[in-house]
């Protein structure tokens, strides 16, 4: 019994310490974004000779959105005689591919590639099918319920101007913000999470994240790694790890900013958060030990592991709460005693749960919104169901790292009017 | 007491309730869907709005008028002043507009506004304008001052020391022969100084792809050329020096200098000099394209 208390107080002081570090990440970020030097991307670049480039589009059942893309690549300002748009349908049961057959015979350049029968579902599994007929060497993806703005390819390709870059990612915008109460504390989420995060990570040369979708990477890379693992659900997760790991960088480029439609409904946010988590332990899992065996310097190692633990956190807490009532009921909640810690608890529920929120409030400052970030109070509540969700995605990768077993690629549901 | 106690938890929650019953801040972040980067923005804007207002004033008296109060924007009416061939004079409040196919000034000509030339103007005494549309060539001959942006359709040559905007456009060519300062320069070809040596790249040593360096780097030639098949980027400062051809584009995250020989671009083609911090050039240095930085420009001549 002695050993078990001696064990859960340690995993409580565990956990504090933990949390400490992702406070502190937080408000580092925030601090950095509001009074440090911002890098910025290479867009400034204007450059005639722009290079070859294949934009993939995955799609499953994308009849209410496909148009949109298309239509929005079809517009880009980038040269045609460069540009191949491969719309990557993954056995789609709707209209999808009569929509993008309808391009295709409308522009040479948009080239199908229909995923039928037996061959393995997913986004991992289609972008390398279609990374075999691709010609550019720069792939960019768009899922298909993205609107890029007329310029935005050459916003992004322009970055591989730097040898050492091996993916660019763009900003999120979602198109549906004021839809309801959970599209609007997402656009707060996703302000946050790249206006101020990704942005400070890449101020600070620490590890901005590939996204999967608005960016862009280079297709020899990717081959010699062997292409996508389809057995993780994080595809671009895995290609941030596996780029830094192997000596390349990923740029954020704040300015290229593209709009997306954001879950309008609870349940399929809930089966996105836990997708996404899902994928992302996996590549916890598997690229932990290859991050601190890397050449990166130590501050890209630690942002690299806290960011690749960031899901796996809420299942942490969770248990720190299951930890902290066995040690109620068993009568052993003083761990440290003491004035200093008291004022330590005291600093920490006044100041430091609130630092995410900071994070998010600075974004919208910087996006010039005002009146939403009345909204923060209520962002609690999105925490708890992401960290509810988030935690079932964590059981869900433990499961099949353990098992070996496919993970199934959940699609998510689109709201738009086709 | 429990009315109290629930009153206190809900009091943050008041205003982000009532946000949410009136959604008054509900729209989407502004994204401007036909963004495109072009160097001509401000000039091609300024062109339109300047189009769509003398669209709706008849012609035939528009010839005849001295001056007109047109509506630019939504705000209230701007002023256009017309002049012929020769122009000058303060007119702070004014837009100048220039008639004459070849116009020059004949006195120091001020103006907060902007001054539009139908065909080609030469300045020769000091002009101070908020941005300059110029349809024909641009000469300076004596100091300018342009605090927005400069729009030249045809060529401009500077030869008096100048403050050249934050955006200085030209669709032929830029000469500058007097130092000046920048933000962003455009133009197929850019030539600092007159001088520059035109073969100057017999027999090269060349060094093909592209230079990358997270340190400050320093490019000089002494008795051979060098010629740069790819971009050269670095973290930090980046120098350049001799006869040095560069085919890429020049990018770094600190200043840039390029000095005495340099060439960037090719003919034809559009390359890039980027300094985040800063930009400066030297006598006879050329490049095919854009310099930019967001910082100080500088040309030293």
């Amino acid at each position: 019994m002695a050993l078990l208390i001696i064990f859960l107080k340690t995993y409580i002081m565990l956990l504090v310490f933990i949390i400490t570090a992702y406070i502190f990440r937080h408000y580092l970020f925030t601090y950095n974004r509001a009074f440090g030097e911002q890098k910025v991307s290479y867009h400034d670049i204007l450059d005639s000779e722009m290079t070859y480039v294949s934009a993939l589009i995955p799609m499953h059942n994308e009849e209410k959105v496909a148009k949109y893309i298309l239509s929005a690549l079809v517009d880009q300002d980038y040269p045609k005689d460069k540009l191949e748009i491969i719309p990557m349908n993954d056995h789609s049961t709707d209209k999808t591919k009569e929509i993008v057959e309808d391009f295709a015979k409308k522009y040479p350049f948009i080239k199908p590639l229909h995923r039928l029968g037996d061959e393995p579902r997913g986004k991992p599994a289609a972008l390398n099918d279609a990374l075999k007929i691709a010609k550019g060497e720069i792939i960019v993806v768009y899922d298909a319920d993205y609107i890029p703005p007329k310029g935005q390819l050459r916003e992004l390709v322009v970055n591989f101007s730097d040898p050492d870059v091996g993916a660019v990612m763009g900003r999120v915008v979602p198109i549906n913000a004021g839809k309801n109460l959970l599209t609007r504390l997402l656009d707060l989420e996703r302000a946050g999470g790249y206006q101020v995060d990704q942005q400070a990570r890449y101020n600070l040369d620490l590890i901005p994240q590939y996204g999967g979708t608005v960016g862009a990477f280079r297709k020899s890379l990717v081959l010699e790694f062997g292409g996508f693992d389809t057995s993780i659900l994080a595809e671009d997760t895995e290609l941030t790890f596996r780029l830094f790991v192997n000596g390349y960088k990923v740029v954020y480029a704040n300015k290229a900013e593209c709009y997306e439609e954001a879950p309008e409904d609870w349940r399929v946010r809930a089966r996105q958060i836990r997708r996404w988590s899902h994928g992302h332990n996996q590549v916890l899992f598997k690229y932990l030990v290859p991050l601190w065996r890397s050449n990166l310097s130590f501050l890209q190692k630690l942002d690299g592991t806290l960011l690749l633990f960031i899901y796996a956190v809420p299942f942490l807490l969770l248990l720190g709460i299951v930890d902290s009532l066995i040690l109620f009921f068993l009568g052993e909640m003083e761990i440290l005693s003491g004035f200093w810690i008291l004022l330590g608890v005291v600093a920490y529920n006044t100041f430091g749960n609130f630092a995410p929120f900071f994070q998010i409030g600075f974004a919208v400052f910087l996006d010039g919104g005002v009146e939403r970030l009345r909204l923060l109070p209520i962002f609690y509540f999105i925490f708890l169901f992401n960290a509810w969700y988030t935690s079932l995605g964590f059981i869900d990768a433990v499961r099949t790292t353990i098992t070996k077993k496919q993970a199934v690629w959940h699609k998510t549901e689109r709201f738009r009017s086709a | 007491m429990i009315f109290i106690f629930l009153l206190l938890i809900l009091i943050p929650f008041i205003p982000a309730l009532v946000e949410l019953a009136v959604k008054k801040d509900k729209d989407p972040l502004i994204i401007k869907q036909d963004y495109s980067k072009d160097p001509a923005f401000f000039g091609k804007s300024f062109s339109k709005i300047l189009e769509e207002a003398i669209s709706k004033v008849d012609i035939e008296l528009l010839d005849s008028l001295k001056s007109i109060d047109i509506p630019l924007s939504s705000d209230k009416p701007e002023k256009l002043i017309f002049f012929t061939n020769e122009v000058g004079g303060k007119h702070p409040r004014s837009i100048v507009f220039v008639r004459g196919q070849e116009s020059k000034t004949v006195e120091p000509l001020t103006t907060n506004k902007e001054v539009i030339a139908y065909g080609s103007l030469r300045i020769e005494h000091s002009t101070f304008a908020r941005s300059m549309l110029i349809f024909g060539n641009l000469e300076v001959k004596a100091p300018l001052e342009v605090a927005r942006w400069i729009h030249v359709e045809g060529e401009a040559t500077i030869k008096a020391p100048s403050i050249l905007g934050i955006n200085f456009y030209s669709s032929e060519k830029i000469t500058i022969d007097a130092s000046c300062t920048f933000t962003r320069i455009y133009a197929k070809e850019i030539n600092i100084g007159w001088g520059i040596k035109k073969s100057s790249f017999n027999n090269p040593a060349r060094i093909e792809g592209n230079i990358k360096s997270k340190e400050a780097m320093s490019i000089k030639t002494a008795d051979r050329s060098l010629i740069i098949e790819g971009n050269i980027i670095s973290e930090k400062d980046i120098i350049i020096e001799g006869d040095v051809w560069v085919k890429g584009n020049i990018f770094s995250h600190e200043g840039v200098v390029i000095i005495k020989g340099v060439v960037v671009g090719m003919e034809g083609a559009i390359k890039s000099v980027v300094g985040k911090k800063s930009v400066i050039m030297e006598g006879n240095t050329k490049i095919y394209g854009y310099v930019h930085t967001d910082g100080e420009g500088i040309i030293k001549v």
